[in-house]
């Protein structure tokens, strides 16, 4: 197991630097953002000078040693649009992102799991076709549609809903915390549900295809004719026997949730760090690109692991050698 | 030919399941849509003689104040929004069909060589694709297209593939891994048959199935995609709008109330990526029997 975890850590590592690479790499075929930077009153002279400051007369193989090594000791470079430090600037905004993203992933799970389960036992009811017709519609529609969609419906027409912002948040130490007023739950629903929507329709017809498999097996068939009252046999039997390839799925889909949270913080203008690295993109800010990427590149490491880790916990004949 | 077409185990199967019918209908009905969108569209939206400002903004021809010949209503431009989403969806099945022909051949080509010859280049390979699969392939896409800057069809085709071809390499090898021990396969060998022969030959019919299924998947995900990043902007130019592209231009008028603006366009896309998740569905329990 531990060799196991080292071998991952090395391979996250890895991606890091081939990531970063990537974007080092294509650097040098954008616009420049000096010129972005002095505005166009500048003499070449002051524009060499700035250039020459940031580093970025350099080729770029050197511009990304640099960048290997400052972040080696911790220091991300700081941000050319405010000058403020790279590092803390995501950081700022991390809770409020990883808010929405655990909100989303729970409405997910537990109702993605829970209708998947109702479906695959009684597969002919109005009620099985209804949700799987809905599946369908949400694995086909993007999330940026499904977030339209839902303003269009809880805001505009209805007015029940907010759709801008995080509401009343709270400080507590450097936490920002939207969960603690009503008003800030109320500004959560409609992004988390929109995040959500994409993952929760997978995991119906995935937890509906596996449940289906098992209940024919006949350790199943065992379970009932032993007289075991049907909770047991469903939730102990075989939900948990069908539950590890959702599990795959789920952690393999939270890479894409974090990409998919680019989205859903611009529709509702959420103030987290996703939504600073898509302004990051079009103002060419190349150290807040560089260090978003790099830090997701480890996020999705971690949550890998989490769910490698997982696994034992539900299969205990599983081991990592 | 077509006879026997008719009267394949395969296609009594086809006909035999209503959702794969209307799946492969809807998908049929789109594609002649976008083949024929400047015969069947009213007007064309990109010929500024066709445009009046007097035309902005209707609503659909149902609703009070709509006016012919707009059907759907019209955008600030006063293009009419039937044909805006006819010229679309060619774009955007353009880039879907495009990604999924360049990205499944050299995946499944990356995939064959990395099974077959387990040398340097089988792990090189490997390596890389799980490198990249572990990363997010639409984080990629909006990374690359966000930070490029010349822009057309072809760049966003391009970058798309760049992040998309692991899908097809990983699932390929896999399945090569599995049949490259089989007796036939040795067969082909000890008779002295050469490597490519043997790829080609022997197992590149035997893994052919699934990669059709993944690409009937990945032609959904890869019209979604190619939306969402028109929709933010990363995409496709101004000046070839798709339906992920109408739709973003319609959100600015969304809290006006005018709807038909990104419904429509909406619909069209979510009833494409249905009627290709349908047929996919069952191409995926026809073709792999393990599901069976």
């Amino acid at each position: 197991m531990f060799a196991y975890i080292i071998r991952r850590v090395i391979q996250g590592i890895g991606v890091a630097l081939l990531v970063s690479f990537l974007c080092f790499f294509l650097f040098q075929y954008v616009g420049d953002p000096v010129l972005t930077m002095v505005g166009k009153n500048a003499t070449p002279k002051q524009m060499e000078e700035v250039r020459k400051l940031l580093g970025l007369d350099k080729p770029y193989y050197i511009q990304y040693l640099v960048f290997v090594k400052n972040a080696l000791h911790g220091d991300f470079g700081k941000s050319y649009t405010n000058d403020l430090p790279v590092f803390t600037l995501i950081i700022e905004r991390a809770p409020a992102t990883i808010e929405l993203a655990t909100f989303a992933m729970f409405i997910a799970t537990v109702f993605g799991i829970s209708l998947g389960v109702i479906v695959s036992l009684n597969r002919a009811s109005v009620l099985s076709r209804f949700v799987m017709a809905g599946s369908l519609l949400g694995i086909s529609l993007p999330t940026f549609l499904i977030g339209l969609l839902l303003i269009l419906v809880f805001s505009v027409i209805l007015q029940a809903l907010p759709v801008f912002g995080r509401g009343d948040v709270t400080q507590i130490g450097f936490w920002r915390t939207g969960l603690l007023t009503f008003n800030g739950i109320k500004h959560l629903i409609l992004p988390a549900f929109t995040l959500g929507m994409y993952e929760m329709a997978l995991i119906v017809r995935l937890t509906r295809a596996e449940v289906s498999e098992v209940l024919e097996e006949d350790y199943i068939r065992t379970a009932w004719a032993k007289g075991l009252p049907s909770r047991i046999v469903i939730f102990k039997h075989a939900l948990r026997n069908s539950l590890i390839p959702v599990v795959t799925m789920i952690g393999l889909g939270l890479g894409e949730l974090i990409a998919f949270a680019t989205i859903t913080e611009t529709i509702f203008q959420w103030p987290g760090m996703c939504r600073l690295f898509l302004s990051s993109i079009y103002g060419n800010d190349y150290p807040v690109i560089v260090a978003y990427i790099v830090l997701m590149a480890f996020v999705i490491l971690f949550i890998n692991l989490t769910v490698d880790v997982f696994y034992t916990v539900l299969n205990p004949k599983i081991q990592y050698d | 030919m077509i006879r026997k077409t008719v009267n394949s185990k395969l296609f009594k199967h086809y006909l035999r399941d209503p959702s794969a019918v209307i799946g492969s209908i809807i998908c049929l009905f789109m594609l002649a849509a976008a083949v024929f969108a400047p015969l069947i569209a009213p007007q064309n939206p990109y010929d500024l003689k066709s445009l009046s400002y007097r035309n902005c903004l209707k609503p659909p021809i149902w609703v009070k104040d709509g006016q012919a010949p707009f059907l759907l209503g019209t955008d600030e431009h006063g293009r009419g929004i039937f044909s805006t989403i006819l010229y679309g969806l060619r774009v955007s099945l353009a880039v879907g069909f495009g990604v999924v022909i360049l990205a499944g051949t050299i995946g499944s080509i990356i995939g064959l060589l990395a099974g077959f010859h387990r040398g340097w280049f089988g792990i090189v390979s490997m390596r890389l694709a799980d490198t990249l699969f572990s990363f997010s392939t639409t984080l990629l896409a909006i990374l690359i297209l966000g930070i490029t800057e010349k822009k057309g069809i072809l760049t966003v085709i391009l970058a798309i593939t760049l992040a998309d071809w692991v899908r097809y390499a990983r699932i390929t090898r896999g399945n090569v891994l599995s049949v490259a021990e089989e007796d036939y396969v040795l067969a082909a060998k000890s008779v002295g048959a050469s490597d490519i022969r043997i790829i080609f030959r022997h197992i590149l019919p035997n893994v052919i199935s699934s990669i059709v299924i993944i690409s009937a998947v990945d032609l959904a995900i890869v019209i979604m995609l190619e939306a969402t990043l028109s929709f933010l902007g990363v995409g496709v130019p101004l000046t070839e709008p798709s339906l992920g592209m109408l739709i973003a231009q319609g959100r600015e008028y969304l809290y006006a109330g005018k709807w038909w603006l990104i419904i429509f366009p909406g619909a069209t896309l979510g009833t494409i990526v249905v009627g290709i998740n349908l047929f996919a569905d069952w191409l995926r329990e026809e073709l792999n029997p393990k599901l069976n």
